[in-house]
């Protein structure tokens, strides 16, 4: 079996998100403790842990939603940690984040949900007629361009999940970050946002972030891609599997207590980090 | 003791700051004008039915009150002045704003909070929106250019719900009800009558969105911040109707 962490901390490639001893309390909880690590291009992240071991909070914070109490967060090469909300825009608008619960705007139609990005990054300038055929082609990708005119009420929680997937990646950000893309779903419709995410991956070269806490998700992350001629998810073998990094990490009580390859995550004896490398 | 009080403070610190950032949002693009007018159709049309309702039946009631009182220093006739002057002054705005902030400070407080916790403030954040500019300051707008309006067309109904009774109760002509009325009021009264709704308006929508914003622990906690919008809301206005009518009497 290929290391799949191949050169996951080597310097010489482009970081794109770097965490160094990063922490957040909430009051007398704690959320995150002294986190570190260092995301690359193209690389492929799944953050497993029990609820409320720090994982969503990890999310925001490289979203800049949430400002850690000490530590380093660098995200494309730029400290957030000490930026205003106003400069946070520039660099959100090349992050896509799904959210746990889709949180879709209610109040709007599915095509002004994936449009919203694309009408309000203030970076980002285009047309009319431009967005329209932008949002189509997000819908289309996540197989829901049927839906363009109804409101979120009236979707599953499937269909939602996958219509937030298409507005996190409506305006092609270079990083990707799922928070429980699968949390709530029976396993087919799990399966297939899972495949969806690998999609958008494999053909736009998207780096990943999934936080979950089904071991599946992972493994289908790091032995699959996305095959376009079949238009669907196809195992891995030889150079392809190489292609496909995929680093996992436990979180537990804001801490991370393992990190690695997939081998070494099953190898583990640990009883907390071996549960979660049991399929 | 002061931990008992650091809780407010803070809670008052926090009020503040969402309501300067507001403000600022007023000279700092983008601006969304599209939400400014659905909130005045949403919060000024919609009041509009109750408002006039209750303004009519205070002017009713008080032109009943006040003639009995004032009968007894043979001034029955002079009706139209104190009716006039209660309502201008204190009772028009003080009752509008005391049922907006019943209707909209909770609705308010309770859309914002409900996509607070289902993670749409986030998500708004995320995409590229400051929720204070999309969310907070057309709220704020809406209600400080609706307020003062939906108070004169309560004031005017009021009124007229006076001159009913003046009218076919106690034998009053219209003209004199009408003139005694219009003599009542002089610039004074008007200008305390208007300024009133315009700083009960910032009250009323800042709170709600405060108490939406600072929303937390699910569909409780809406219930809860909801709760919390009106009763702190319309405590406010009360605080600051005098503050104001102490003022203007001193002029």
């Amino acid at each position: 079996m290929p290391d799949l962490s191949a050169n996951h901390d080597s310097s010489s490639e482009e970081a794109v998100v770097v965490f160094d001893n990063v922490s957040l309390h909430f009051g007398e909880t704690v959320a995150l403790d002294q986190v570190s690590f260092r995301i690359n291009r193209g690389q492929t992240w799944v953050f497993l842990g029990e609820a409320g071991s720090g994982k969503t909070q990890l999310c925001k914070v490289i979203m800049g939603l949430v400002r850690p109490d000490s530590g380093r967060v660098t995200v494309f090469g730029d400290e957030i940690t000490s930026l205003g909300e106003r400069d946070m825009f520039a660099i959100r608008s090349k992050i896509g984040m799904l959210f746990q619960e889709s949180a879709l705007f209610d109040s709007m139609t599915i095509e002004e949900n994936v449009a919203y990005p694309l009408e309000n990054q203030p970076v980002r300038h285009c047309g009319r007629e431009q967005i329209h055929d932008r949002v189509v082609e997000a819908l289309r990708f996540v197989e829901l361009e049927q839906t363009l005119t109804k409101v979120p009420s009236e979707l599953s929680g499937g269909m939602r999940r996958r219509v937030g997937i298409a507005r996190a990646t409506v305006t092609a950000p270079p990083l990707a970050i799922y928070d429980s893309p699968t949390a709530g779903l029976d396993p087919i419709t799990a399966n297939n946002i899972m495949a969806f995410i690998a999609k958008q991956r494999d053909l736009k070269g998207t780096t990943s972030v999934i936080v979950s806490h089904r071991y599946q998700d992972g493994v289908l992350m790091a032995n699959y891609y996305y095959d376009e001629p079949q238009g669907r998810l196809v195992a891995a073998t030889g150079d392809r599997l190489a292609a496909v990094r995929t680093t996992f990490v436990v979180m537990r009580d804001g801490r991370i207590v393992f990190l690695g390859p997939q081998t070494e995550l099953e190898a583990s004896t640990d009883p907390y980090v071996s549960k979660f490398g049991r399929r | 003791m002061l931990d008992l009080l650091k809780p407010s403070f803070l809670e008052f610190q926090e009020f503040f700051y969402l309501a300067s950032r507001a403000l600022k949002n007023l000279f700092r693009k983008p601006h969304y004008w599209d939400d400014v007018l659905l909130q005045m159709d949403v919060i000024g049309v919609g009041s509009l039915p109750i408002v006039s309702l209750i303004g009519a039946f205070s002017g009713i009631v008080m032109a009943l009150q006040m003639s009995r009182a004032v009968a007894q220093y043979g001034a029955a006739s002079q009706t139209g002045t104190f009716v006039a002057i209660v309502l201008v002054r204190e009772l028009g705005p003080v009752l509008t704003a005391l049922l907006v902030a019943g209707r909209n400070a909770s609705g308010i407080a309770s859309e914002i909070g409900s996509m607070k916790v289902t993670e749409q403030i986030d998500a708004m954040r995320a995409l590229g929106t400051d929720p204070t500019q999309k969310l907070v300051t057309p709220r704020m707008l809406a209600l400080a250019v609706v307020l003062p309006l939906l108070t004169i067309i309560a004031d005017f109904v009021g009124l007229c719900g006076g001159f009913l009774i003046g009218k076919f109760r106690l034998n009053i002509s219209a003209a004199q009800y009408w003139n005694s009325a219009q003599q009542a009021l002089v610039w004074n009264d008007v200008a305390q009558g208007l300024l009133k709704p315009f700083l009960f308006s910032f009250v009323i929508s800042l709170v709600g969105c405060f108490y939406g914003m600072r929303t937390t622990g699910g569909t409780q906690g809406v219930g809860r911040s909801t709760t919390e919008a009106v009763v702190v809301s319309s405590v406010w206005v009360f605080i600051l109707d005098v503050f104001v009518t102490q003022i203007f009497v001193n002029m």
